[in-house]
C-alpha cells in the first residue's frame, strides 16, 4: 500500500527466525540511540525524532518481523528513515511556511568544547536534500556500504553512489555559503 | 569533504545529549501495549461477559433474599409493582424518535462549516493524533478524518466497501486491505452515494464519520485517477469557498467552476499543501476540504490551475 510497508521487506533483509536473536530490550538498548539520532539528524525535530523512534520500536514489538542476525540494525534503519521522508514530506507547509525547530546541537554534557566548523557541517547535512542526507547519514554516519544502503533503500548501486557523490559537492557548496545555498 | 570521514565522531560528539532513554522506552511499551489492546477490543468484550452475567446473578439472588427476610412473606406473594417498566408505541405514530439532527438531515447551507476569509487554519481535516492523522487506508487510498460533520445519517451511505482489517496506530506500516488508526478492526466502510472515491464513512464511537481521500505516505492518485475521481463532478457542487477571496453561493456558477477545476488541472506532485483552504459545498450536505498554494489545489495530489483561479477572482467580482 505505500512505500514502507511492504510485506516482503523482512524477507529482503532476510529471516531466519533463529532462537539466538536479541530480545527487544536488548534491541532497544543497542539500537535506539542510532535511531533517535539519524531521525533527529534527518529532521532537525526532537520530539519528531522521538516519535519516529518510538513508531520503529513500536512495530517492532507488535508486528514482531524476523530478523536476521546482524541485520536488525539496518532493518530498523530502514523503517526509521522511512518514517522521517513521509514526516519530512507530510510537514512541507510547517517547515517552509511556519519556519520549523532550528536544528541544533544537543552536545553530551562534558562535552563543553564546541567546534564552529563541526556545527557548520552538521547544519550543512541537515540542510541537503533529503536524498542526499539520506545517504551522507548512511554512508558516513552509520558506516554502511553503497550495497547495503542501495539495499535498504531499494535502489540501484549506482544512484547511491551518484547521490553521495552529488551529496558532497552539495554540502561543500553549502559550508562555503555559509549554509545560505539550498 | 575530509571531515565527512569524521563524521561519526562528529555527530557522537555534537548530538552526545541525545540519548534513547529509559523513559521512552517506557512510552514505547505503552504504545505498543495500547496497539495490541486495541487490536484486539472484540476478543475482550467476549471473554468479559461471562464474569458480568455471574455478577449480576449474584446481585439478583441476593436482593430476592433480602426482600424476603425483610417482608417476612414469600416474594412470590408480595403483590407486583403497578409501575410500567416498559413503554410502548403503536405502529404509525407521529411521536418523534429521539434521534438527534444531523447536519445531513438540515437544509444545504444551514451549516456554514467555515467562514470565508480566513486562512489556512481553517480546516475541516482532523488534527493528527500522534505522528499520523486519523484515517482509513484502503488498498492503498487513504481517507482522512474530516471534523466536521461529527456524525452523518445512513441515508447518505452507498456501498459497504469491507471491514476495517487492520487496527494500527501507523496506518502506513499497516499490511494492505483496510487499515485504519481510529475506526476499530471489524468495523464496516461505506462509500457515500454518488460520490466514488472522494468519500467514505465508517462507525468511530458510535457516530457515523466522514473521511476524504488525501495524499499520504507518497501516494496519491492511483493508476489512472483524475481528480474527479477523488473528488466529486460538477452536478455535484452546491458553493464554493476559497478562503480570503469568497464564497460562491450560487449554484450554477459554482458548477461552472468546479468544471473548469476538473478540465483544466495538471497533476503536479504526490504531496499535499498549501496555505489557503478551498472548500467545495456538497448538494448533499457534505463539504469537501482542499488546500490552496501557489495556484495549486491539494488534497490528494497536488494539482495546479490557474485558470480555475483567474475565472474564481472574476466571478467573486462580478
Amino acid at each position: 500500500m505505500n512505500e514502507y510497508s511492504t510485506p516482503d521487506e523482512d524477507a529482503r533483509l532476510g529471516k531466519n527466525g533463529g532462537s539466538d536473536m536479541p530480545n527487544f530490550e536488548e534491541l532497544y538498548e543497542k539500537y535506539a540511540t542510532d535511531v533517535l539520532r539519524v531521525s533527529y539528524f534527518y529532521l532537525g525535530d526532537r520530539q519528531r525524532a522521538e516519535d519516529v523512534c518510538q513508531d520503529v520500536f513500536v512495530r517492532l514489538m507488535t508486528n514482531t518481523p524476523e530478523l536476521q542476525e546482524g541485520r536488525e540494525k539496518a532493518w530498523l534503519l530502514k523503517v526509521a528513515l522511512n518514517r522521517c521522508r513521509d514526516l519530512w514530506r507530510g510537514a512541507w507547509v510547517k517547515r517552509v511556511v511556519l519556519g520549523s525547530p532550528t536544528f541544533e546541537m544537543i552536545p553530551a554534557p562534558d562535552d563543553s568544547e564546541r567546534r564552529e566548523d563541526e556545527d557548520a557541517m552538521m547544519v550543512a547535512i541537515h540542510e541537503l536534500p533529503a536524498t542526499f542526507r539520506e545517504a551522507i547519514l548512511l554512508y558516513y554516519y552509520q558506516g554502511y556500504g553503497i550495497s547495503e544502503i542501495a539495499e535498504m533503500l531499494e535502489l540501484p548501486e549506482g544512484t547511491i553512489s551518484s547521490r553521495l557523490s552529488r551529496a558532497r559537492k552539495k554540502l561543500e557548496q553549502i559550508i562555503h555559503e555559509g549554509g545560505q545555498a539550498q | 569533504m575530509k571531515s565527512l570521514t569524521n563524521l561519526p565522531d562528529i555527530a557522537n560528539r555534537q548530538l552526545g545529549g541525545l540519548e534513547a532513554t529509559s523513559v521512552l522506552l517506557a512510552k514505547t511499551k505503552l504504545r505498543a501495549a495500547e496497539a495490541q489492546a486495541r487490536q484486539k477490543p472484540k476478543m475482550g468484550r467476549r471473554l468479559a461477559w461471562q464474569p458480568a452475567l455471574a455478577i449480576c446473578t449474584a446481585l439478583v439472588l441476593c436482593l430476592g433474599a433480602t426482600l424476603w427476610v425483610t417482608n417476612g412473606t414469600a416474594p412470590i406473594t408480595s403483590p407486583i409493582p403497578t409501575q410500567n417498566v416498559l413503554s410502548s408505541r403503536s405502529a404509525g405514530s407521529t411521536e418523534p424518535t429521539a434521534e438527534p439532527h444531523r447536519s445531513s438531515d438540515v437544509p444545504v447551507g444551514s451549516i456554514s462549516m467555515s467562514v470565508g476569509g480566513q486562512s489556512s487554519g481553517q480546516t475541516l481535516f482532523a488534527d493528527a493524533q500522534g505522528s499520523s492523522f486519523p484515517l482509513i487506508s484502503i488498498d492503498g487510498a487513504t481517507y482522512r478524518l474530516l471534523r466536521s460533520p461529527s456524525g452523518i445519517s445512513t441515508s447518505l451511505l452507498g456501498d459497504e466497501l469491507g471491514k476495517v482489517s487492520e487496527f494500527n496506530l501507523e496506518p502506513a506500516l499497516g499490511s494492505g486491505g483496510i487499515v485504519s488508526n481510529l475506526v476499530s478492526q471489524g468495523e464496516s466502510v461505506y462509500a457515500i452515494s454518488g460520490l466514488g472515491g472522494a468519500l467514505v464513512a465508517a462507525n468511530s464511537e458510535g457516530l457515523l464519520r466522514v473521511f476524504q481521500r488525501v495524499s499520504y505516505a507518497g501516494t496519491a492518485v492511483i493508476g489512472n485517477e483524475t481528480l474527479g475521481d477523488t473528488l466529486c463532478s460538477a452536478s455535484d457542487v452546491a458553493w464554493l469557498d476559497l478562503a480570503g477571496v469568497g464564497k460562491i453561493s450560487n449554484v450554477e456558477d459554482a458548477q461552472h467552476l468546479m468544471q473548469l477545476l476538473l478540465d483544466g488541472s495538471d497533476y503536479m506532485s504526490t504531496g499535499a499543501s498549501g496555505t489557503d483552504s478551498l472548500q467545495i459545498g456538497l448538494s448533499n450536505g457534505l463539504t469537501l476540504q482542499l488546500f490552496v498554494g501557489d495556484d495549486a489545489i491539494s488534497a490528494c495530489g497536488t494539482w495546479s490551475c490557474p485558470d480555475f483561479f483567474e475565472a474564481y477572482h472574476e466571478a467573486v467580482g462580478k
